[in-house]
């Protein structure tokens, strides 16, 4: 029998009603700017439609993460549930493009007037492919962004997480006010794609970090002990 | 089946299993009893994989079980508020539990939840405790794991659950027997069905014995000091109680017919201890011969 089935039918289950909600969220707010593009003059943006599919990415690992201890209590292993996470994230995310990528595209047949925002027009490249490997690498490194977040969370509990986000933000605003950031945004405009495929890059050590902090993680949220203690009886 | 040597596991810097040694080759119920905080629940832990020893060597059915893939189809383990997702109901919690163990017996699963009685179509969030302790066990005893662990079974269940958890554990057992431990405070909610007893105290495994063994031990003698103290000699008693001139002693010894002559001789009354009395004497003294070590 194969030992990941257990696992994976778990966190698959667990994802799949947020999925489905973000799906009907989605096709609601598509309808909404079918309706809206039948009000306006003229060719303006409606707005966009990957926004609820991007931050339920971001946020999906604290949305599942229950079934860690799911997983566990039937058996399963650290290892088991953060390979089955990364194999259901990675369906997800490739249904959850197929999704953005048919909206996009029928939205271009029924819209009467105006158009969404797609993160691929900044490419200026109208190739389907590339509207979905976008959207695909865009759901990949929030995916990744919050997995890593939420394991950290997990290890350290909520106030020692708390302390090192307090320090990323110092340091993130120090650098917006002391370093001259314009070669970075010129160079994310410029170039976009290879932006996104580092970002990507990122996103993937992300998720190799976060496995090998899951992998002898402790039963309970931030029980993780950096210093070994003397015992006493 | 199970081979445990010089097991230890801390936590936050106090000793929660220090040098425990368990060894069981055959087929058995076991009861493994022990006090709040005695470090019942982290043995069962680690006997499943949940936790890590930090010292000594567990072995189950061959395998260590910390992060090993296949533990899951050599032990199953049942605790006492086991999670369930909020999404699930009694469908979804059967199918997971043939998806992580290859033993599963989906007919005995379905029998269980008919004999239980429980709602195949609502949430298990909804359960009452009676309830969910209820598919907790049709999930334990349905794996057939070779090692199938129960952390307090019969809490939450009435009398007549408790009579169908009993009946269902034993026929489960006579059909495919297997090692079951089943972990109490209460000795006597489990005790009829156990063949030994494990008893865990100040940290590590004190007694593992037939049941019918320790049962046997533990006896009340009551009446004027003088005649009490006559009876006891040098047994060892494990609790003593002055009232006035009349005195309560426990001793650790079975009720031998020769006791009991002894006592009517002796005009003192005698009896035999409740288990649980028995046992909680029995790990407080042993606990204070350990303190003064």
């Amino acid at each position: 029998m194969n030992t990941l089935k257990g696992p994976f039918s778990v966190v698959f289950k667990e994802m799949k009603l947020t999925f489905y909600i973000n799906t009907g969220i989605t096709i609601a707010l598509f309808a909404l700017y079918i309706f809206l593009s039948t009000q306006l003059d003229g060719n303006e943006m409606l707005g966009l439609i990957f926004g609820p599919f991007y931050i339920v990415f971001l946020t999906y690992a604290f949305i599942f993460f229950k079934s860690y201890k799911l997983i566990l209590s039937f058996g399963g292993t650290r290892k088991q549930f953060m390979l089955s996470s990364f194999i259901a994230a990675f369906l997800y995310i490739t249904a959850g493009t197929i999704v953005l990528t048919a909206l996009h595209y029928i939205g271009e047949v029924t819209f009467q007037d105006g158009y969404v925002f797609h993160m691929a027009d900044i490419l200026n490249d109208a190739n389907p492919a590339m509207y979905f490997w976008v959207d695909f690498l865009w759901l990949f490194i929030l995916f990744g962004i919050g997995m890593f977040a939420q394991v950290i969370n997990f290890n350290l509990g909520a106030l020692r997480t708390l302390i090192l986000a307090a320090i990323i933000i110092l340091g993130s605003v120090s650098a917006y006010f002391f370093i001259n950031l314009t070669p970075l945004f010129e160079f994310i405009i410029n170039e976009y794609l290879l932006f996104l495929h580092l970002l990507a890059l990122g996103s993937l050590v992300l998720l190799a970090a976060s496995y090998f902090m899951m992998r002898n993680a402790p039963l309970e949220r931030g029980d993780r002990k950096i210093f070994k203690a003397n015992t006493v009886n | 089946m199970i081979k445990v040597n010089n097991l230890s596991f801390a936590y936050d810097k106090k000793n929660i299993l220090k040098d425990v040694n368990l060894t069981e080759t055959e087929p058995v119920i076991i009861g493994l009893w022990g006090r709040n905080g005695s470090g019942k629940t982290t043995l069962m832990k680690i006997l499943s994989g949940m936790e890590q020893p930090n010292d000594g060597t567990v072995e189950v059915d061959g395998i260590e079980p910390y992060n090993n893939s296949d533990a899951m189809n050599h032990v199953a383990f049942m605790q006492e508020d086991h999670p369930y997702s909020d999404m699930w109901d009694i469908n979804d919690a059967l199918r997971f539990g043939r998806d992580f163990n290859e033993n599963w017996d989906q007919e005995l699963a379905d029998k269980l939840i008919d004999i239980f009685q429980l709602p195949r179509k609502k949430k298990i969030r909804t359960f009452s405790k009676g309830m969910k302790t209820m598919i907790t066990i049709a999930i334990g005893l349905a794996s057939k794991a070779p090692l199938t662990i129960f952390d307090e079974p019969s809490n939450g269940l009435d009398a007549h659950m408790r009579k169908q958890f009993y009946d269902v554990l034993l026929d489960s057992y006579d059909e495919h027997p297997r090692m079951i431990l089943l972990s109490s405070h209460h000795i006597e909610e489990v005790e009829p069905l156990c063949e030994k007893i494990a008893i865990i105290d100040n940290n590590t495994l004190m007694h593992y014995e037939e049941t019918d063994v320790l049962k046997n031990n533990g006896v009340h003698i009551s009446g004027t000091a003088e005649a009490v103290r006559a009876v006891v000699g040098s047994k060892r008693v494990l609790e003593e109680r002055k009232l006035g001139k009349q005195l309560n002693i426990m001793l650790d010894t079975p009720l031998t017919d020769d006791l009991k002559r002894e006592a009517e001789q002796a005009g003192v009354m005698i009896e035999k201890a409740p288990f649980q009395d028995y046992l909680v004497n029995l790990t407080t003294k042993e606990a204070e011969l350990n303190e003064h070590a």
